[in-house]
């Protein structure tokens, strides 16, 4: 079955180029509209199963559409596709439950590759914004576990500093640098020997950069 | 009563006689010298001086002789000063002592005619005090005033004591011949000049004067009174000189008023006091004869038959004057009217009369003719006795009415001069009233034209300050809307950077992307990046879904990442859909131009930017481990707006902004505002 698609763009040039680079790919494309508002009763209304959505449409923006088909429980999976290029953005995105997105200048070449991704059930996010970003996958999931104070003292001890200078420069003393250092070996299960979290993180340097 | 003004005076000229002869000598001789004088003349002149020296208080008639020669030597060889010298030297013994004042009068006229070459002041009025003293003697009262003016005029101000004395004497000649006013008038001057001299003894004879003028003119009792403070003051300041006179003045006082045991007892005082004055005999012969008259009229003839001899003996020793003789010879008519010597006191008595007829002394004439009448009624010729006492009671009466107009003159000027004061009085009064009038406007006005620039200055002062407020309302509101401005300026420069050419970019290399051509691609796609990078550093929040705390982090994550040397991370609370966009933009710049200012200026190693809301307010703190900086130098540096645009903002936020900076020990910020939306 053919996924239905629907295009929300204020920018109609580039609704119509989309369309036609999607209809040439053979897509099934439903629908588009110019504005926030449109594109929202259309989802409700039509429920398609992809919606790639400009973020920045006059009345409602593509992440306030997203809002509300995570409210409303529509089961469109949604494509942001913008210009903007911002952790924030794309931290949001994961928080509203957003499958793609996708920076406007790289759509030509990924649209394709995101559409079948998505439509297998998988988010698929520019590979720009993950470079702009740096966390991937991975990293994402070993971190997530830290509180941003261990992961800054982690990222310092990357940069070869003493508990001293990590203190000084966190403002904290280095009785409390200590700490935090304890509990992250805990958290890392990592055995208790001295140099033990040193010698980690630099075998995981690449997370901290 | 006539004797006492008589004896008075000439104790007062003997006074001064002997208190300034020495005055009168002190420079005359150097005063001619450059004149020529014949040689003879001047060894004339100077044996005469000897001669006078020697037979002073001597030999009187051979002293008045030699006093006459020298003046008329003197005046020959032109030496005027030393011929008025002797004039005046000599004038007293003529007058006073041989009782000749005509003999003086020649004397002094014939240096009078040079009275314009004397070249002292004190010479010339000596020239008319003495002859004034003269005619006074000699009952030419009319030319003794004329004579005394003369000498008050000629005395300039150094020679204030002769001027006091011509004064004095010109009172008593005013007081003699009725003129009781301008007498007191003189007297209270000379008073004056007596006390500035210090010359107690004459202000004394002065006041005695002016109490003389009271019994004058029938005020009998205030008289005594006046003259028992008078002579109780002498006796306290122990000023003696004269005392009798006022002894001598109250017992006639004191038969005035019939109180013939009090007159007795005075007398008897002023005999004594007279007798240790050591004065003169002419004195006490007055005194004598007052007293014979006295014991005569008690009946105790013993007693004035004692006294009489003794007068008696005293005048054939001595030169009497005239008024002495007279007294004397008075007193003696009394004795032979009650010693009943009838013909002999008649022919006495007559004789006498003849003299004070000549003289014109009415007071005496009235008591000759009295005596007279009583002598005649005693040899029982009662047609002669009558004609005696017609006289008597005619010139009593006349007198009895020059007393009583004296006295009603007296009042009336009295009474005048009340008025006149009154009138001052009124006028210094309405003078006073008015100065305070005008006090009373000018204070007015002074204080209003006061009041006035005051309550100017206040209004002017209020005034500047409430423009200046509104000034500074004004120049606020105009620097927020600034920032404002500015703020939506970058944002539409922003939007339309992104919305409008990155577009227009987009469409391109979609167009460009059919063509393969990846060189081109490449240039586009490095546009596209740089244009997101101008338009998300101008304006950094296009997207309305990422809240304030997102952009911060952003921030912070981004500048950490852009410093080598810097570590920057931020503790920030989610405050995301809380404030309005303005609010969230000043924060964001806040945050952006206190990271900027560490990066650029304060060579830390660390910076932390802190967001914590605590109830209502948020908590925005920005901390350095830097250099520091001071606070007051950097604000009032024009150049640097950093710091003037935070505390714009922070106004704009309505929040408290609080910068502790110390050198070498960081810097931090702590803003605290609200929240409401």
């Amino acid at each position: 079955m053919k996924q239905r698609i629907f295009i929300a763009d204020d920018h109609p040039l580039l609704v119509s180029g989309l369309k036609n680079l999607l209809l040439e790919k053979k897509f099934n494309i439903i629908g588009e509209a110019t504005e926030g508002q449109a594109a929202l009763n259309f989802i409700i209304k039509e429920n398609p199963e992809i919606a790639i959505l400009d973020v920045d449409m006059p009345g409602i923006t593509g992440v306030e559409i997203a809002k509300h088909c995570q409210q409303k429980n529509i089961s469109t999976k949604i494509i942001l596709i913008t210009l903007h290029k911002e952790v924030g953005l794309y931290i949001k995105a994961k928080k509203l439950n957003i499958y793609g997105y996708l920076l406007k200048e790289f759509a030509i070449d990924e649209i394709e590759t995101c559409i079948t991704s998505v439509a297998n059930g998988i988010p698929y996010f520019s590979k720009k914004i993950k470079d702009l970003i740096g966390f991937t996958n991975e990293s994402n999931e070993i971190l997530e576990a830290l509180t941003l104070t261990e992961r800054r003292i982690l990222k310092l001890i990357a940069q070869h500093k003493t508990n001293k200078e990590i203190g000084r420069l966190l403002f904290i003393s280095p009785r409390t640098v200590e700490k935090h250092r304890s509990k992250v070996i805990v958290k890392l299960n990592l055995d208790g020997k001295t140099g033990s979290l040193v010698t980690w993180v630099q075998k995981n340097k690449h997370l901290f950069s | 009563m006539n004797l006492f003004k008589f004896l008075l005076f000439s104790i007062s000229v003997s006074c001064f006689s002997q208190v300034n002869i020495d005055y009168y000598t002190r420079d005359i001789d150097t005063s001619d010298t450059h004149l020529k004088v014949t040689y003879i003349d001047s060894l004339r002149l100077s044996s005469l001086d000897s001669l006078i020296k020697y037979t002073q208080n001597k030999d009187l008639h051979q002293y008045v002789n030699y006093i006459e020669s020298y003046v008329d030597i003197a005046l020959k060889n032109k030496l005027y000063n030393k011929a008025a010298e002797k004039a005046i030297k000599g004038s007293y013994a003529i007058t006073t002592q041989l009782g000749q004042p005509e003999r003086t009068l020649r004397m002094l006229k014939k240096v009078e005619q040079y009275s314009s070459l004397l070249n002292r002041s004190y010479l010339i009025g000596g020239i008319y005090l003495k002859k004034g003293g003269g005619n006074f003697n000699s009952g030419n009262f009319k030319d003794a005033i004329k004579d005394y003016s003369m000498a008050i005029d000629s005395y300039t101000e150094k020679d204030s004591i002769f001027k006091a004395d011509a004064l004095f004497f010109r009172g008593q000649v005013y007081f003699e011949i009725g003129m009781h006013i301008s007498a007191v008038q003189d007297f209270k001057l000379a008073t004056s000049y007596y006390e500035n001299l210090g010359d107690l003894d004459y202000v004394f004879f002065t006041m005695g004067s002016i109490i003389n003028v009271y019994g004058a003119n029938g005020f009998t009792e205030k008289t005594i009174l006046e003259r028992d403070e008078l002579i109780k003051k002498k006796i306290a300041t122990n000023s003696k000189s004269g005392l009798y006179t006022e002894y001598f003045n109250q017992s006639i006082s004191y038969r005035k008023l019939g109180r013939t045991d009090k007159q007795e007892e005075y007398l008897l005082k002023a005999l004594q006091q007279a007798k240790t004055e050591d004065t003169l005999t002419d004195n006490i012969t007055f005194i004598y004869s007052s007293l014979v008259k006295l014991y005569l009229e008690n009946n105790e003839i013993q007693k004035a038959t004692q006294l009489l001899d003794i007068t008696q003996k005293k005048l054939k020793n001595v030169d009497a004057t005239t008024a002495t003789r007279f007294a004397y010879q008075l007193s003696k008519c009394y004795y032979l009217l009650k010693t009943k010597k009838l013909n002999e006191a008649l022919s006495l008595s007559k004789k006498l009369l003849r003299q004070v007829t000549k003289n014109n002394r009415v007071e005496s004439i009235i008591e000759l003719n009295e005596l007279i009448y009583k002598i005649y009624n005693a040899m029982h010729n009662s047609k002669q006795a009558l004609k005696y006492h017609l006289v008597y009671a005619k010139l009593k009466d006349s007198i009895y009415n020059i007393t009583k107009t004296n006295a009603l003159a007296y009042y009336q000027t009295l009474y005048e001069t009340e008025l006149k004061e009154k009138e001052i009085y009124r006028q210094k009064n309405a003078i006073q009233s008015l100065a305070r009038g005008n006090d009373a406007k000018r204070r007015l006005i002074t204080f209003g034209s006061i009041g006035v620039i005051l309550s100017f200055l206040v209004f002017y002062l209020i005034r500047n300050r409430l423009l200046l407020k509104r000034k500074k309302i004004l120049r606020e509101k105009f620097s927020q809307k600034l920032l404002l401005s500015q703020e939506e300026e970058r944002r539409r420069i922003s939007k339309d950077l992104h919305d409008g050419l990155g577009q227009s970019l987009l469409l391109i290399k979609n167009k460009i992307a059919t063509t393969k051509n990846k060189k081109t691609e490449e240039l586009l796609n490095n546009a596209i990046e740089e244009m997101r990078n101008v338009s998300h550093s101008l304006y950094p929040f296009q997207l309305n879904n990422i809240g304030i705390s997102c952009a911060l982090e952003n921030l912070v994550m981004q500048l950490d990442e852009s410093c080598e040397n810097t570590f920057i991370f931020g503790d920030i609370d989610d405050i995301n859909n809380m404030l309005t966009k303005d609010q969230e933009v000043n924060i964001f710049r806040i945050v952006q131009e206190c990271l900027s200012n560490i990066i650029k200026h304060a060579k830390a190693d660390s910076a932390k930017v802190s967001l914590v809301r605590v109830h209502n307010c948020v908590k925005l703190t920005i901390k350095d481990n830097g250099i520091g900086f001071v606070f007051s130098e950097k604000y009032k540096d024009l150049k640097s707006l950093g710091l003037k645009t935070i505390k714009e903002r922070v106004r704009f936020l309505k929040g408290s902004l609080k910068i502790n900076s110390s050198k070498n020990d960081g810097t931090v910020f702590k803003i605290i505002f609200p929240i409401n939306k």
